[in-house]
């Protein structure tokens, strides 16, 4: 009886996995990636944006998309959006050179600025959340063994004690690293979708303007007040209708 | 029973009721001794002058302040600190604990403090009734009857129903006579929405009449902008720091180097005291902007403004850049207003108006905002840069106002170089068609390495890196223990021969079954010998010579069952027989001797040693 029931859940499995891997077969993302890419060669590139949402909205993503889609945006007209997805695939890619310079051509091209960090954070953005934990996972666990291995070691006590603290020093400094990608879940950053979009004193229609941003800043998003986003950009804060805002996940 | 003569029954019944008053007694004594005393020093005070009311505690287990209240009629008490007084008069200690106010008298009259209920330690007291005279006194000199005569304060706005947005005048006016303050003043309880106040800055001090006379009169202004509609009622407490002479002090060592500095704080013939003086409200009614001839070029701006506009340069090649500069300036809001956007239509490339100048007045009076547009013609066809608005409301008018400036005629020429161009704009809804020279956007990636699905992370990777951190600490707790027990066994030789001891014993007993399997008498015995000098010598830390049965129940101590005893010294015996009679000892029962041997070994391994 038990055997019985076995088979049927290995059976079940296997037919769950081949009928996943059946609809795996049916989209083919590199195939769609080439025909977009075509499209915007043909000189449409809606159409090649359109394409490459497909590959996103069939659960497919990568930094390469990413900079397609922006590329794509940029020509369809849609700046702040074609911002949006090369603010994306910097997060994937912080020391991609071509995404780096269609960021900042497009911001350019738009009018906002680059966003500025101070040295430290900006550094700690040079690496990505991914390769920050890993880095301080790797540390902490070989200043552990050194640890271990410093308890259980009789000569060489002193060298590893030493090795442990560089390696406890290092983990600190990658967990440092990836608390700075933890503040952009805090706070994300978002793209400002409308020409000179008014941030005003108060989440209130009438309230009034306290300064202005260009089409594609890119700003911090601090506050929530129903569909109003109170937003913060060199030292300023003020509030924007949901509407106005590209939010970056 | 008596004891020479002496009824001990009846004495006990007296120190019995003894130590059970004794402890009432003591109550009813602490109760008794509680008392309270208050008095206020001078008995007469001028107006304006600073007395002292104390109220002295005896004997209370758990003093609490007395409930005086912050005000009687003309006097103002405020609480200023506590002390233990210890006393010795005539040899007798007196201990109170002394809670002390000071009071300033605000105008002239006679009044009463208390009868003031005070519970202390679960009694309810009652602290005297004292009147106290105030006198006009010094300042009478001036015709002062009451503070209020010699010290006031008033609030006066610019604008009492302004537009929102607009910008005015609030201004503090301090008079006062025959008394001095202090420059330090706290202003608190102004609306914190609805309105923005700037710093306060003061005005020259001067002098003003009122009611046929003259006071100084100390002015402070802020600049108010209204930011949203409604009335505001203005209720501000001020409070001031009143400069009084010190009625008594103690004598100061500097007294005798600085004698011409009685006003210097530290050095003092004066004290500060803080006086709160009631401000007269005021109500400001924030109207909202009139929507009725709002014109469309209207961003926001509220107040009397010029504005300016300069193109530059006016000469240019098609796809060359142009700046227009545009600049506002004026009373009102200034600083907060965007650019006014220009209706240059598809003809231009338009980049985003910057901030290039912000001045301001100091007094938040006036401002200046220049803005620089950076506009690039498409093509020939851009022959002006059309006229700009910008409009604003003058709330003195009541009305809007619209300055038109331009249009500003442009000479272009044929484009110099194409880098970067777009040639042909977008039409609305249409597939842009789009052709790109030169220098531009870096071209597409051409494949992806490594497609990611965007599903979450299966749950037991995520439940692994969570516990990650915290289960790697163990390595080095446990490898702690690890050397921790290391190191107590490298110095307690005995407790390594102790936990030694079972594995030594079976194997011994291994050798024995051989022996018993192969029918060898000799070493069987040699074996169960082995066996138990090595269990009871590494367990009791003998040497080879010493292990015997008598030392091994001396050493088991009364705690060992009989049982055991017999047993062990039968074994010793059998053991000691078989060997001094080699191979003439008679064939032991095997089976029977090894249950024996194991036997013993086991409730050895159970005995306290």
């Amino acid at each position: 009886m038990v055997k019985r029931v076995l088979r049927c859940m290995a059976v079940a499995t296997a037919a769950a996995a081949t009928a996943a891997r059946a609809s795996d077969a049916a989209f083919d993302p590199a195939a769609e990636f080439a025909r977009a890419r075509a499209a915007y060669d043909a000189g449409a590139p809606r159409a090649a944006a359109a394409r490459y949402e497909a590959i996103l909205a069939a659960g497919y993503d990568a930094p390469e998309l990413r900079f397609n889609l922006g590329n794509a945006r940029f020509r369809a007209g849609e700046t702040p959006e074609a911002i949006r997805q090369y603010r994306i695939a910097a997060r994937a890619r912080p020391r991609d050179p071509d995404i780096a310079k269609n960021l900042a051509y497009a911001l350019e091209q738009s009018g906002a600025a680059q966003p500025a960090l101070p040295l430290l954070r900006a550094w700690a953005r040079r690496l990505t959340a991914a390769e920050w934990r890993a880095i301080a996972a790797a540390a902490w666990g070989v200043a552990m063994l050194a640890l271990a291995a410093a308890f259980m070691g009789v000569r060489a006590r002193p060298a590893l004690r030493r090795a442990a603290a560089v390696a406890f020093a290092v983990a600190l400094i990658a967990a440092l690293g990836a608390l700075e990608w933890r503040d952009l879940a805090r706070r994300p950053e978002a793209v400002i979708a409308r020409a000179n979009a008014p941030a005003r004193f108060a989440p209130l229609d009438g309230a009034t303007v306290h300064f202005t941003l260009p089409a594609g800043s890119i700003v911090r998003v601090t506050g929530r007040d129903g569909a109003w986003r109170r937003v913060a950009l060199d030292g300023r804060e003020g509030w924007l209708p949901e509407s106005d805002l590209l939010e970056i996940p | 029973m008596n004891v020479r003569g002496i009824d001990t029954r009846s004495w006990a019944r007296r120190w019995a009721a003894l130590l059970v008053l004794l402890p009432a007694l003591g109550a009813g004594t602490a109760l008794a001794q509680v008392s309270v005393d208050m008095e206020i020093e001078p008995g007469v005070l001028a107006v304006g002058e600073q007395g002292e009311l104390t109220v002295a505690v005896r004997g209370a287990r758990r003093p609490v302040p007395p409930p005086l209240p912050a005000d009687v009629g003309g006097l103002q008490i405020r609480f200023s600190g506590s002390e233990q007084r210890v006393s010795i008069v005539n040899g007798r200690r007196d201990e109170a604990l002394v809670y002390r106010y000071s009071v300033i008298a605000l105008k002239e009259g006679e009044f009463r403090v208390g009868p003031i209920a005070y519970e202390l330690d679960g009694q309810r007291l009652e602290l005297p009734e004292i009147t106290v005279p105030v006198v006009p006194g010094a300042a009478a000199r001036g015709g002062v009857r009451s503070l209020s005569d010699a010290l006031f304060a008033e609030l006066r706005a610019e604008r009492t129903h302004p537009f929102v947005g607009e910008s005015f005048d609030l201004v503090l006016s301090i008079y006062f006579r025959t008394v001095n303050l202090d420059r330090d003043l706290n202003l608190t309880g102004l609306p914190e929405s609805g309105l923005q106040f700037q710093r306060w800055e003061e005005l020259p001090a001067g002098r003003e009449a009122r009611n046929d006379r003259l006071y100084e009169v100390r002015r402070f202004r802020t600049r108010v902008r209204a930011l949203a509609a409604g009335t505001y009622r203005l209720t501000p407490q001020l409070r001031v720091q009143l400069l009084i002479e010190r009625r008594e002090r103690r004598r100061q060592p500097f007294d005798d180097f600085f004698p011409g500095f009685p006003d210097l704080p530290g050095f003092g013939r004066v004290e500060r005291q803080p006086v709160d003086l009631p401000v007269s409200p005021l109500e400001i009614a924030v109207r909202p902007l009139p929507a009725e001839g709002r014109p469309a070029s209207f961003t926001g701006g509220v107040g009397r403004f010029n504005f300016d506009v300069t193109v530059e340069p006016t000469e240019l090649a098609v796809g060359d850049p142009l700046t227009v500069r545009l600049t506002i300036e004026g009373e009102g809001n200034a600083d907060a207003l965007p650019a006014p956007p220009l209706n240059i239509g598809s003809n231009f490339r338009a980049y985003e108006p910057q901030l290039a100048t912000r001045d301001s007045a100091p007094t938040g009076r006036r401002a200046r905002r220049v803005f620089e547009q950076v506009l690039i013609p498409r093509d020939e066809t851009a022959t002006e840069v059309p006229a700009v608005e910008f409009s604003y409301f003058d709330p003195r008018a009541e009305s809007y106002r619209t300055i038109v400036r331009g249009p500003f005629p442009l000479k272009l020429t044929a484009a110099t170089n194409g880098v970067g161009r777009i040639v042909a704009p977008p039409a609305p809804g249409a597939e842009p068609s789009v052709r790109v020279e030169g220098a531009d956007l870096v071209y597409l990636k051409t494949d992806v390495p490594r497609w990611r699905r965007t599903n979450p992370t299966p749950g037991y990777a995520r439940r692994f890196w969570r516990g990650y951190p915290w289960l790697m600490p163990l390595l080095p707790a446990i490898a702690f223990l690890f050397d921790v027990r290391r190191r107590a066994r490298a110095g307690d030789p005995a407790r390594v021969r102790r936990e030694r001891a079972p594995r030594a014993a079976r194997a011994g007993l291994r050798r024995a079954e051989a022996a018993a399997r192969a029918g060898d008498r000799v070493a069987f015995h040699d074996a169960v010998w082995a066996s138990l000098a090595a269990y009871f010598g590494d367990r009791l830390n003998l040497p080879p010579g010493e292990v015997a049965a008598e030392t091994v129940i001396a050493r088991a101590g009364e705690a060992a069952p009989d049982a055991w005893r017999d047993e062990v010294r039968r074994l010793f015996a059998e053991c000691m027989a078989a060997r001094y009679a080699g191979a003439g000892a008679p064939a032991p029962d095997y089976p029977a001797m090894l249950a024996r041997l194991r036997a013993v070994l086991r409730q050895s391994e159970r005995l306290k040693w």
